[in-house]
């Protein structure tokens, strides 16, 4: 496995994987941070951030996912190099040296996002000392959907040659999760799009605000945390991966 | 009797490597050209050029008796049926949906399809998708493509590469025969030696860039008294090499 | 000459149904626009122009966008592979012709999907009951000045992914793109930045509008954009050496 992890490295270099993602990461911070910070802003920053972040992820995790599963599957398509490796290592090991290789440099653009979010908002002055425990379950709640799109990407990504119908499987998808994002009274539209769940696991809300008074009597609260359906996130990865491998193993090449 | 293609010191430097070097072509009519050298002589880089696919750094081409340039390039390609490395197709369509593309932008007869769809022995296999085609029907295509405007001048890039012996034969005959029925001029290039020898009336040996040879290929036969071609082959590029 | 390159791109994408994508993408923020506009109806006040933002907003940043991206890239794709190059180039055909002739495809795709949100709004206006008169010709005009806007980024895309042999990067772009037009949009320069001109035309609630006096520069500017990338795209043609 450790040589097929190295295999891809090798594979990659020159194709500016890494540093597209980065790209990626550093235009998505960009515009998270970006804005107006008024009083209300610096005093309730980290509940805000909590709070405002899970959209800008919604929108940009799975795209980085999409971007990063293409790069990494389409040389191999190009060249129909997937007859080659097939014959030197066994087909599941490749799709899981693949995924491990694409979801840890996707893994590594979430914490480094993590990080200098934490670190923004100490050099913004905000008020109290970050609420760590809160933002480490905001990392997880980050982490694991993502990594359930990026399964998802990955599989059709390497069952589909024309990567086109990758990218826009994973536009459409991405659209539905952003749009279930904005109709919390519907529930269960964020429930059953797997790129919904930045939503459902968002744990702040915002509350008293109003058209008139707008900010004024507005305060977060810490809602409750859906473990049920973190739960059955986490049993869609199981399941998905299990059929994305098992789908993959069944392909001629 | 008339020359077709006509070159004059064609070059092409790649940053440091000069991978033509100023090279005098001379392709008569109604003849079959073949042109050889080992792999990475620059064939392709040379019959590129022809094709105006790659821009010389510095020489002249003639083709037809016009200088290629940007304002005779697209008179001068009309009359050029080209197979170069591979052969270029859609995958995702099929044989006779390849050949209607471009024979909607040569702005030949449709029946022409199949017509080179019958020379090159696909006829059977024209409604599958190419990306299921095995490498020597892909071959097949691509030379059906070239033939499709049944072109004054053919420029063919290893046709034989993916063929399998019959196929070989076949393809062999199939250009043998192509100036006598069509009133084409050849340009074919290969590695081997065998191939050539059974159909070329003139060749051109090209070794590091440089024309070793160009001449009837009888002429070559009789000058270097080995009736065998291998080894003037072999001497005329030895010979570069350890220069 | 060009007529006859349209037609053998239009064969070069049957049996590849991406355009399907850009007849599914706009029933999304249609669909859960009109969702969200009858949930917030007491917050939303202006009728058809809380409906037009409820179903344009994330179309015209980030998904129309990245889906113009995408087919740009495909078309330029197809012949990268199998040495498609090769043999487009060494046709009888104006190397500017061939630029020309796959901007010309997609901007058609482009302005399939803009009559098609055109429809979709006008549908889910009805359904949802809107008492206004429709401002019909305000959204025509829309319409027309999106698929103008997103002909330039089309122009722009291609010319990246003509350039650019990888199939993710110019989508990439494409994202980066988008997001750069509402930057430039919320700075005020929205009128003058390719990506954001499919949004600023489109009026979508940008924080730059488009008002009736600025008609004739929006679509003067977006002409010398179009212009400017067919040229760009053609002298990157006119040298490639395959």
């Amino acid at each position: 496995m450790i040589k097929l992890l190295k295999c891809e490295y090798k594979k990659t270099r020159r194709k500016y994987i890494l540093f597209t993602a980065l790209l990626i990461t550093i235009i998505q911070l960009c515009w998270a941070l970006y804005g107006n910070y008024t009083e209300f802003s610096i005093k309730n920053g980290w509940m805000m951030f909590l709070y405002q972040l899970p959209l800008v992820n919604a929108i940009f995790m799975p795209l980085l996912s999409i971007i990063v599963s293409s790069r990494l599957c389409d040389m191999e398509h190009k060249g129909s190099m997937f007859r080659k490796i097939l014959v030197i290592a066994e087909k599941g090991k490749i799709y899981d040296a693949k995924l491990i290789y694409g979801f840890s440099i996707i893994f590594f653009c979430n914490i480094l996002n993590w990080c200098v979010t934490i670190i923004f908002g100490y050099i913004k002055g905000f008020s109290g000392d970050v609420p760590i425990i809160l933002y480490l379950l905001y990392l997880l709640f980050t982490v694991v959907p993502t990594f359930a799109v990026y399964i998802f990407q990955h599989t059709i990504s390497l069952l589909f040659k024309n990567q086109a119908i990758t990218f826009f499987a994973g536009v459409i998808g991405t659209f539905c999760g952003l749009f279930s994002m904005f109709l919390p009274q519907i529930p269960i539209l964020r429930k059953s799009f797997i790129w919904g769940y930045y939503g459902v696991l968002q744990f702040v809300g915002l509350f008293g605000w109003t058209k008139e008074e707008r900010y004024l009597n507005a305060y977060f609260e810490i809602m409750d945390i859906d473990w049920i359906f973190f739960t059955i996130l986490i049993a869609i990865c199981i399941v998905m991966y299990v059929i994305g491998k098992k789908l993959f193993c069944g392909k001629e090449v | 009797m008339k020359e077709i293609v006509k070159t004059n010191g064609l070059s092409k430097r790649y940053k440091d490597v000069l991978s033509v070097n100023s090279l005098d072509m001379n392709v008569k009519e109604g003849h079959i050209y073949g042109f050889l050298g080992p792999n990475g002589a620059g064939k392709s880089t040379t019959l590129k050029m022809l094709l105006d696919l790659v821009k010389p750094t510095a020489g002249e081409i003639d083709i037809f008796g016009k200088r290629l340039n940007s304002k005779t390039r697209i008179e001068i390609l009309a009359n050029i049926g080209s197979l170069i490395e591979s052969p270029s197709y859609y995958g995702h369509l099929t044989a006779a949906e390849n050949l209607r593309i471009l024979q909607i932008l040569l702005d030949v007869s449709p029946s022409n399809i199949n017509e080179v769809l019958h020379i090159v022995r696909l006829d059977r296999q024209h409604s599958k998708r190419v990306s299921s085609y095995s490498l020597g029907m892909k071959q097949r295509l691509g030379l059906a493509g070239a033939l499709l405007s049944f072109p004054k001048l053919l420029i063919l890039d290893e046709p034989t590469n993916g063929l399998d012996p019959a196929g070989i034969q076949e393809m062999r005959e199939l250009i043998r025969s192509l100036p006598e029925k069509y009133g084409m001029t050849v340009i074919v290039s290969s590695h081997l030696l065998s191939e050539i020898d059974q159909m070329a009336d003139d060749i051109g040996i090209i070794a590091n860039g440089k024309m070793m040879y160009q001449g009837p290929l009888n002429l070559l036969h009789e000058t270097d008294n080995t009736k065998n071609l291998e080894e003037i082959f072999l001497n005329l590029t030895g010979k570069e090499s350890s220069l | 000459m060009l007529i006859k390159l349209l037609k053998a791109e239009r064969l070069k994408l049957k049996r590849s149904p991406i355009w399907l994508a850009f007849l599914i993408m706009p029933i999304i923020p249609a669909i859960l626009g009109t969702l969200n506009y009858s949930a917030n109806i007491e917050l939303l006040k202006s009728e058809w122009y809380s409906l037009w933002t409820q179903h344009t907003l994330f179309t015209c940043y980030f998904f129309l966008p990245i889906m113009i991206g995408i087919y740009c890239a495909y078309i330029m794709r197809i012949e990268y592979n199998n040495h498609n190059w090769n043999k487009v180039f060494t046709m009888p055909v104006n190397r500017m012709m061939i630029f020309i002739s796959k901007l010309i495809t997609s901007s058609s795709i482009i302005l399939i999907s803009e009559i098609w949100i055109c429809i979709l709004f006008i549908i889910s206006g009805i359904i949802v009951d809107i008492q206004a008169v429709l401002p019909l010709k305000s959204i025509l005009i829309w319409c027309l000045f999106g698929t103008l806007g997103g002909i330039v980024m089309a122009a722009v895309q291609l010319t990246f992914s003509l350039y650019i042999k990888s199939f993710a990067i110019p989508v990439g772009i494409a994202l980066v793109g988008g997001i750069s037009g509402l930057a430039f949009l919320a700075k005020n320069f929205g009128h003058i930045w390719p990506y954001s001109l499919m949004a600023y035309g489109m009026n979508s609630n940008s924080p730059q509008k488009i008002i009736e006096s600025g008609y004739i520069l929006f679509m003067f500017i977006c002409i010398v954009y179009i212009i400017a990338f067919i040229l760009i795209g053609s002298f990157i043609m006119s040298k490639k050496n395959i």
